[in-house]
């Protein structure tokens, strides 16, 4: 099935044409277009591989076959409606942000090389949810993690876009090489890497086994480095520093995503090891909440939204962990829409405002302001968008507990996504110059999306998972879930928007939140002594201040921490209490887990240092000691050889005249 | 045509030699046209390998009153490493240092170089493969001590007395299996008969000692290292990427094809030993090479971490939980040594090529080169991104091999060993943020970008690498041939 | 009345002794040389005496004679070309000034 292969083959065609010809191509918007086009191109095939696939049938097309050990290796590409319908999505918005980029990389440097690290991103993802096997999805999550590197540090000359790509990559690194080992491991015990005789083997009972739960606990480890769960979130809030549609496409919308999807495609695994699930539940939830609570109390809009995105990520996890992998999948594709447009709606207005800051948000066009609107309203899970649809599947196929979190979660989210609203996208400003074409249609188009997307459950209906959408699904806790929303946005309003000093008052009253958030969530005992511990190891060890990797992400920590503390000047003007609760928890996040991953980076450097002395000093040193006194020895007995013959010759005849004498002498005896 | 490959390169340099000393560009064609036709008859052996499964062998004798033979053989095993070799071999020659009126040594030097390391590769009676590695070990020694760096006398001693250390270890082994050898040969297979017929008593233990400290020198593993920082610091780059890429290979190729064959009971005996080895050189050798400053050395303590990939195959290889797992144990070690060979030396040309420009290896010294040269950037990053086993690049496949080999009956190996990935991968980064990125200095603004003949020599690696860790089918099917040779599968 | 082997054999080892004095004292290279021809002229007069006495229709003896011989000749051919080496370079035969080996 050929066709299958173009999906993911005609953006890296376009990636390597805008590398090689990037000097010859006429202007910036040229690589973007192709680029643009070239995602086009793959979401039709998409598209049409989609609409194939719906009506039950599974595409594949094979690549080749490796024979390991006797073990036949067969990499190739499969369209379930799991795999097609991502694709259509990971290709739809891929096009989309492309071509809002046209418009945004305008003034940009190096908008060729964006575009093909783009276009090549593009096509690996592609092939991760198009992939029939793990080892292939290995190649091209690692693939995907190295593109987000090179684009998030795009703005290189930046010390904290440097630091940030190196820390998403070192992050995501450890979960990729937990990733690995699961694979490894499955691979081990069950002598295949496709998904289907693999799972179906699990599922049957034919492979078990600890290699088999090692596989399902090592996959988890891959999918909370990539979709930054805790432990493994630090990276992402700091990820913002590239461009906003690299925020966009690969930090919301899809990278992150994929582990979700993974976690999802393996869940036959899951059910053979339920622990796993468990603790992938319980991360997850706590991890939902934790960032939900974070965002609410973010100062820079992107990192309102990075830490939205991580929340949502929990609530698919949550999905997954309680038994509806499919929930999950279909909120995947929801979240895709309405968070990139929410990303799209906010590049507009930093790019008019020149900062990120919400308080210094001014000028903003209307359509960003509409499309921010929207993308929060579909967030928030207002019916009729589709984020309303999305968590109706979700709490509908989960037990009570995951039901409770959601509702829950919901006025949090709602409050976190209305704030930046009311403080920045409230009052937009009227643009009648002719703004460029590219950055409204991708806004319109995702809206659109978002709006529309709800309506189409038969395409989100994976073949091997009853369907969850359907108007039958709503229920009493839809409606909870919808009033909790509503909930969110009146404070949100009345704190923002109408100032009320009732409201005011009232959350002053709630800074127990905040003491709360400090103590009671049992992490932070728990953090604070392993990060004693670390801190304890540090001192022994001798601190070697190697690399600006520990000033880099110690500058980058800094930075982000110096954004959240202080009083700037509207919190003092409007006196709230209530967001200093939800500041310590996010200054916690950054002080503990980004603390103890620079300490533990500093840690490791100086044990590095220290093992370089020990080898020099322990055993090199002492060897060429060793070696000198040979040389010492040496040095003696050479002065034994004076240089005349005469007594090297004296010494020759007496040791002639020793042996002979002993042989006589001996003969005789023994005669 | 086995003796026409291993004797060629030594033969040329003999010819050139007898030649006068004026002709410096007609002395470097000989030599160049020499290697080239070496690796030429490799690449065609290792088709017909590919095409008939076949070893070819190659027998004639030579001592015939002690039972040692002049026996060469190519198999699954030595070919990829012998086909490594000559294509070093000809690339360096492309990358000398500067040798004024020694020319002539200088290449054959080099040459003779080449004909021992494709020696031991080949051979198969062990006193031949013992004459082959000392006769490689000889002209490095020199080529260190005479064309490289301020440090240069020291690190060629040290080198040399080491590796002599080691060697005599190794001959002493060999000598134990030779007298137990029933009738008393050097014979490869009559010596792995005798060595698996003799258990895994004490014999059999001080037999593996030998080798372990023979071959552990060259890998190097841990506490035998210290020779290999001062020796790819001091040596020029030629010399360091025939060492790094080629040399440590004897090593490996030792413990894989002998030490594996000869003693495996003993080998699994005190497995757990070498498994602690092997993971200690991984995460040491990534852990030091975080702390340096010199480039140079940073690559060298890297390679300390990609041989413990090797050893742990090759302990792997007796003692994984299936045959299925030994196997891929054997494949693994055996990529992984043409795969470190290939990106090694790739980085060690690229720092070398740093140096020229910079004039320094100082990490702080350096910075700023994405923008002015970035051909070099791009082509330094993809070798960082393979050495720290990024999948489309050869080293996943040998690393992946082994991970799989070693879950069953050694996870916690296999968890450290991963740990030395993650490692690896921040000491790359690093080190590369340092190098490109970082305030640029004077020096880097006049930097100038890769030359043709420099693209070529790196290309050339990159493409091997590539085409490996992309189409790895056709390599795994003729090393697993001999690996299923050597396991008795 | 015959000559008694043990005649020979004083002889010899007068010679020997003679020789090995010679060595170590003379100063002169070439004389050092020559000392070492009447060792070694010993050494043969020691073979013939035991053969012609001992064995004398094994011809072993003869041959190891002549076997001394040439390693004399070849050893006096090499020790004088040396020695005029080390006189062009040095402008000496003595041997205690020729001591560049010292340890």
């Amino acid at each position: 099935m050929s066709a299958l292969w173009l999906v993911p083959l005609v953006p890296l065609l376009a990636a390597i044409v805008i590398a090689t010809l990037s000097g010859r191509v006429s202007s910036p918007s040229g690589a973007g277009f192709l680029a643009t086009g070239a995602a086009l191109v793959s979401s039709a095939m998409a598209a049409a591989v989609a609409l194939q696939g719906t009506a039950g049938s599974v595409l594949r097309a094979t690549l080749t076959t490796v024979s390991l050990a006797g073990h036949p290796l067969t990499l190739g590409l499969q369209a379930d409606s799991l795999s097609a319908t991502l694709a259509l999505l990971v290709a739809a918005i891929s096009a989309t942000i492309l071509a809002y980029s046209v418009w945004y990389m305008r003034d940009e440097p190096s908008p060729a090389r964006f575009f093909a690290v783009m276009s090549l991103f593009g096509a690996a993802m592609l092939t991760l949810v198009l992939a029939d096997n793990y080892i292939l999805l290995y190649v091209a999550w690692e693939i995907v993690g190295v593109c987000s590197y090179l684009l998030i540090g795009h703005h290189w000359r930046e010390r904290t876009a440097l630091s940030a790509a190196l820390k998403a990559l070192l992050v995501t690194r450890i979960g990729d090489v937990g990733l690995l080992l699961g694979i490894a491991c499955l691979f081990a015990a069950a002598g295949t890497v496709s998904y289907q005789p693999l799972l179906t083997s699990v599922s049957n009972g034919m492979i078990h086994g600890p290699l088999v739960a090692a596989g399902a606990w090592l996959i988890i480890a891959g999918a909370l480095g990539k979709s930054a769960q805790a432990p493994l979130h630090v990276w992402l809030p700091d990820a913002m520093a590239g461009p906003t549609p690299v925020s966009a496409l690969i930090h919301s919308a899809t990278m992150v995503a994929a582990g979700m999807y993974l976690v999802a495609r393996s869940y036959p695994l899951f059910v053979a090891a339920p622990a796993a699930l468990n603790a992938w539940f319980i991360v997850t939830a706590l991890t939902a909440c934790g960032a939900a609570v974070a965002a609410a109390a973010q100062r820079d809009v992107k990192r309102v939204l990075a830490y939205s995105t991580m929340s949502q990520l929990g609530e698919m996890g949550m999905a997954i962990g309680a038994g509806a992998p499919a929930a999950g999948m279909v909120h995947l594709v929801a979240h895709a829409t309405f968070k990139a447009l929410l990303f799209l709606s906010a590049g507009i207005a930093t790019k008019a405002s020149g900062t990120n800051e919400l308080t210094e948000l001014h000028d903003v066009p209307r359509i960003a302001s509409a499309g921010f609107l929207v993308g929060a309203l579909s967030l928030s899970g207002i019916p009729p968008f589709a984020g309303f649809w999305s968590k109706t599947a979700m709490t509908a196929g989960t037990s009570q507990f995951a039901g409770v979190v959601f509702l829950a979660l919901a006025p949090v989210s709602a409050f976190y996504i209305a704030r930046p609203f009311f403080i920045a996208f409230r009052r937009p400003i009227r643009q009648d110059d002719s703004e460029a074409l590219t950055r409204v249609v991708p806004v319109l188009v995702l809206a659109a999306a978002t709006a529309s997307v709800g309506f189409a459950p038969a395409l989100f209906i994976p073949a091997w998972s009853a369907p969850p959408t359907s108007l039958t699904a709503v229920d009493v806790r839809t409606w909870l879930d919808v009033a909790g929303a509503l909930i969110g946005w009146a404070v949100a309003f009345g704190l923002y928007e109408r100032r009320a000093p009732l409201l005011i008052a009232a959350a002053n009253r709630v800074t127990f939140v905040g003491t709360w958030a400090r103590s009671g969530f049992g992490v932070d005992a728990f953090a604070n002594a392993v990060a004693a511990l670390v801190r304890t190891f540090s001192a022994v060890t001798s601190r070697l201040d190697v690399a600006a990797f520990d000033r880099m992400i110690a500058t980058a920590a800094r930075a982000g921490s110096r954004r959240l503390s202080g009083t700037p000047a509207f919190d003092r003007a409007i006196g709230m209490e209530v967001l200093a609760g939800s500041r310590r928890l996010s200054r916690f996040d950054v002080d503990v887990f980004d603390r103890a991953a620079r300490r533990t980076a500093s840690f490791t450097l100086s044990m590095a240092g220290l093992i370089g002395r020990a080898d020099d000093q322990l055993l090199d040193q002492n060897i060429e000691r060793g070696a000198v006194g040979i040389g010492g020895v040496g040095a003696r007995v050479g002065a034994l050889q004076t240089g005349r013959v005469y007594h090297y010759l004296f010494a020759v005849f007496a040791w002639i005249a020793v042996v002979t004498l002993s042989v006589v002498v001996a003969v005789r005896v023994w005669r | 045509m086995l003796t026409v490959l291993t004797f060629l390169p030594f033969a040329a340099g003999g010819l050139i030699l007898l030649l006068p000393r004026r002709r410096d560009a007609s002395l470097r064609f000989i030599a160049i046209l020499a290697a080239a036709t070496t690796f030429v008859i490799g690449a065609l052996l290792m088709v017909q390998l590919a095409q008939t499964g076949t070893a070819v062998r190659q027998q004639a004798a030579w001592i015939p009153s002690i039972g040692a033979s002049y026996a060469l053989g190519f198999d699954g095993l030595s070919a990829p490493l012998v086909l490594l070799t000559t294509l070093l071999g000809l690339l360096v020659l492309f990358d000398l240092p500067a040798s004024g009126e020694d020319t002539k040594e200088l290449l054959f030097l080099f040459l003779t170089m080449e004909t021992g390391v494709l020696g031991v590769f080949l051979a198969s009676d062990l006193l031949l493969f013992y004459v082959f590695w000392e006769v490689a070990l000889v002209p490095l020694y020199f080529i260190i001590g005479i064309w490289g760096h301020e440090g240069r006398r020291e690190a060629a001693l040290k080198f040399f007395l080491y590796t002599r250390a080691g060697s005599l270890a190794l001959l002493l082994a060999i000598l134990a299996l030779y007298f137990r050898t029933e009738p008393r040969s050097f014979d490869l297979d009559a010596i792995t008969a005798a060595g698996r017929a003799s258990g895994s008593g004490t014999f059999a233990a001080l037999v593996l000692l030998g080798f372990a400290l023979g071959f552990g020198v060259k890998l190097p593993i841990v506490p035998l290292h210290s020779w290999l920082p001062d020796a790819h610091v001091e040596a020029p780059t030629a010399g360091s990427v025939m060492l790094a890429g080629v040399l440590l290979k004897m090593g490996g190729y030792g413990s894989v094809r002998i030490a594996v064959g000869a003693v495996p009971a003993a080998f699994q005996r005190f497995a757990g030993v070498f498994i602690a080895i092997a993971v200690i050189g991984i995460v040491y050798g990534a852990a030091v090479a975080m702390a340096q400053r010199d480039f140079k050395r940073l690559v060298a303590y890297t390679s300390i971490n990609h041989m413990g990939f090797v050893l742990l195959g090759a302990t792997l290889a007796v003692t994984g939980a299936t045959a299925a797992d030994r196997t891929l144990a054997v494949n693994g070690a055996i990529i992984q040594m043409v795969s470190h060979g290939l990106l090694t030396g790739g980085m060690f040309l690229l720092v070398g090529m740093l140096q020229e420009r910079m004039g320094t290896r100082d990490l702080m010294e350096l910075g700023g080169l994405w923008g002015r040269t970035p051909v070099f950037a791009g082509v330094l990053t993809a070798f960082a991104f393979a050495s720290f086993g990024l999948p489309v690049f050869s080293g996943f496949v040998g690393e992946f091999q082994v991970f799989v080999a070693a879950v069953a009956r050694w996870p916690w190996a296999a968890a450290a060993a991963a740990f030395g990935v993650i490692i690896s991968t921040a000491l790359y980064l690093r080190a590369l943020q340092q190098t490109l990125f970082n305030t640029p200095t004077a020096r880097s603004l006049t930097a100038t970008d890769l030359s043709v003949r420099e693209r070529g020599l790196v290309g050339v690696l990159l493409a091997a690498s590539v085409f490996i860790g992309v189409a790895p089918g056709l390599l795994i099917s003729i090393v697993e041939r001999g690996a299923r040779t050597l396991l008795g599968q | 009345m015959s000559v008694p082997l043990q005649a020979y054999l004083a002889v010899a080892a007068i010679l020997f002794g003679l020789g090995v004095y010679g060595v170590l004292s003379q100063r002169g290279a070439v004389m050092v040389l020559m000392s070492t021809e009447v060792i070694l002229n010993a050494a043969m007069l020691n073979t013939v005496a035991f053969w012609r006495y001992r064995n004398p229709a094994d011809f072993a003896g003869q041959i190891f004679a002549l076997v001394i011989l040439t390693i004399a000749a070849v050893e006096m051919a090499v020790g004088l070309a040396v020695i005029v080496l080390v006189y062009r370079n040095r402008s000496t035969q003595m041997v205690d000034r020729v001591a560049s080996l010292r340890g």
